[in-house]
């Protein structure tokens, strides 16, 4: 006989979703994790809005094509089913880090003014690993 | 090689609640593949009974993936460039059956809403494995490529209208998974609800997705209707096993067993013998 | 090199000033953001810090007018334990005297992708401020 696990844990990927599109047929469900890549990718989307908000006093905020670099990379990790980032932040030099933080792992794909995207990964704030992502 | 008509040990209904069915695979995006082609593979068909056609909005990939597999890493494959993809539903005369095909996916549906008593799973399997067999063929003989599947999906959409085996909100505990609202009348009445349960295949072999809706509206057959609508999709990582379409029909095996069985055992007995169950084998 | 005729005491504290305008201290979950420390091709030779012992928070927090700042505080001690060298730098690059203006070389323009500054950024984020004051708006 199947038997069945109930997800009851506080994984990020379980519990309560809202149903976005029902094309024919084929359930396309917004989970936990899709609504905050949708988040991410709204506070992008306002950066492209209002890129005022972002000038300040010694920071060069990202162009509009970082800025829809960012936008797009979002959507492709969000369509693999990756984890949504902590959070999303310019990083002063024309570029926008995303940051995910799981316990005393930091892991950050840091996009860089020029269109090149790195992978870091720290643990408890020493860097372990760095790595350059290719662009297939 | 997984026997799809093995349901010896699955429940079977006489009179399932089942509107639609629908069976796909996930595959990895074709390079050469363009919106065109949506059309060229249409005109591959026989015409006469794949007559109708609708442009339908691009589906993005869904993985459905455990907290291992989703970390970020630094094999992780980027692919930034856009494409204007589309995706093509082609229905036959009957109206009963349908075709979805796009970049990425392939999905085959059985449409019981026209009213058609439901042909069973091993009918549905038959005509999606000869409908893939149809694509891949155009794919290879146009040069395109042949696909490479990631996950299996497999959904079971149920109308359950009221009159059935419910009359009211109160009577909703017919599913195992509401339980009626233990509040006085006088203080508030049942009037409707929505929501949705997941659960993991074990070991971590895909997901179940169920999703309850209270509906007034369209029934299966078009008049206006007040049902439940429950509709329960299983999808599943592609294993790597020695043939990749071996690995679909496992996995779509598993999604249907996993998805058949948790309706009986999710229902109560009396909506079980509502619907006619034949092989109770608890 | 820096101001050697008024070095920087190990005991002084250091303010680092934090554009609430980029999202870098989330003062829901006090987390900072790595990115407050990251160099810019503007920063020649350090990252700019400003020194306790000649401006208070508050002085520090000033910057561009109507826009809010938060500050980050750090000890000079703590970043020497860490090899982190703060350099005085009274002569800011328009000419004028700030005695309070002091710069980590080791965080600058030219190595702002390296390894090195990754992680330093990192600890001074996560482990080297004590704690993050305001906001203050300019």
């Amino acid at each position: 006989m199947t038997t069945l696990n109930v997800a009851s844990s506080m994984h990020a990927f379980k519990s309560k979703v809202a149903l976005r599109d029902d094309s024919q047929g084929i359930l396309s469900l917004e989970t936990i994790n899709q609504k905050a890549w949708r988040e991410t990718i709204d506070k992008l989307a306002g950066w492209q809005w209002d890129i005022e908000e972002l000038y300040d006093e010694g920071i060069i905020p990202p162009s509009e094509g970082i800025i829809q670099t960012a936008i797009e990379l979002s959507f492709r990790l969000n369509e693999e089913g990756y984890v949504a980032p902590s959070s999303v932040v310019p990083d002063g030099d024309g570029g926008v880090v995303f940051t995910h933080r799981n316990g005393v792992i930091t892991k950050k794909i840091h996009l860089w003014d020029d269109g090149s995207i790195c992978l870091s990964e720290y643990e408890d704030a020493s860097l372990v690993r760095r790595t350059k992502l290719p662009l297939a | 090689m997984c026997d799809v008509n093995n349901n010896t040990q699955l429940p079977d209904y006489d009179r399932p609640p089942v509107v639609e069915v629908i069976l796909g695979v996930q595959f990895e995006h074709l390079p050469k593949f363009k919106n065109a082609h949506l059309g060229s593979f249409w005109n591959s068909l026989d015409n006469d009974k794949w007559c109708i056609i609708e442009d339908a909005p691009f589906l993005p990939p869904q993985f459905e993936r455990f907290e291992d597999t989703a970390q970020w890493h630094d094999g992780l494959q980027l692919r930034l460039k856009r494409e204007a993809a589309c995706r093509l539903q082609i229905r036959n005369s009957l109206q009963d059956r349908m075709i979805q095909v796009q970049n990425s996916r392939f999905h085959f549906n059985w449409l019981g809403k026209s009213g058609g008593k439901y042909i069973r799973y091993q009918e549905v399997f038959k005509e999606f494995d000869s409908s893939l067999e149809q694509f891949r063929h155009f794919l290879r003989e146009g040069d395109i490529g042949d696909i490479q599947p990631n996950q299996w999906e497999i959904t079971y959409v149920n109308h359950i209208p009221c009159g059935s085996v419910w009359s009211n909100p109160e009577d909703w505990g017919f599913f195992k998974l509401i339980r009626p609202p233990d509040i006085s009348e006088e203080l508030a009445v049942s009037e409707s609800f929505e929501g949705n349960w997941h659960f993991v295949i074990p070991p971590q072999k895909g997901r179940l997705h169920i999703h309850w809706q209270h509906v007034v509206g369209a029934s299966a057959n078009g008049q206006e209707e007040e049902f439940i609508r429950l509709v329960s999709t299983a999808r599943g990582v592609i294993e790597s096993e020695s043939s990749v379409f071996e690995s679909v029909t496992n996995g779509l095996a598993l999604g249907r067993r996993v998805i058949v069985s948790s309706f009986k055992e999710l229902m109560s007995n009396k909506a079980n013998q509502y619907w006619g169950l034949k092989n109770d084998n608890t | 090199m820096g101001d050697e005729s008024d070095p920087i005491d190990g005991e002084e504290v250091l303010y680092r000033r934090i554009p609430a305008s980029q999202g870098w201290y989330d003062e829901a979950t006090k987390e900072l953001n790595s990115a407050a420390f990251h160099p810019n091709r503007n920063d020649e030779t350090g990252i700019s810090i400003v020194r306790g012992k000649y401006k208070t928070v508050k002085q520090a927090a000033m910057g561009r007018t109507g826009k809010k700042y938060y500050v980050a505080v750090l000890k000079a001690s703590d970043l020497a334990q860490q090899g982190i060298t703060v350099a005085s730098r009274p002569e800011l690059p328009d000419g004028k005297i700030d005695k309070a203006h002091a710069e980590l070389p080791e965080l600058n323009k030219d190595n702002r992708r390296s390894d090195e500054v990754a992680s330093l950024e990192e600890i001074l984020a996560q482990k080297l401020t004590r704690e993050v004051l305001g906001p203050y708006y300019s």
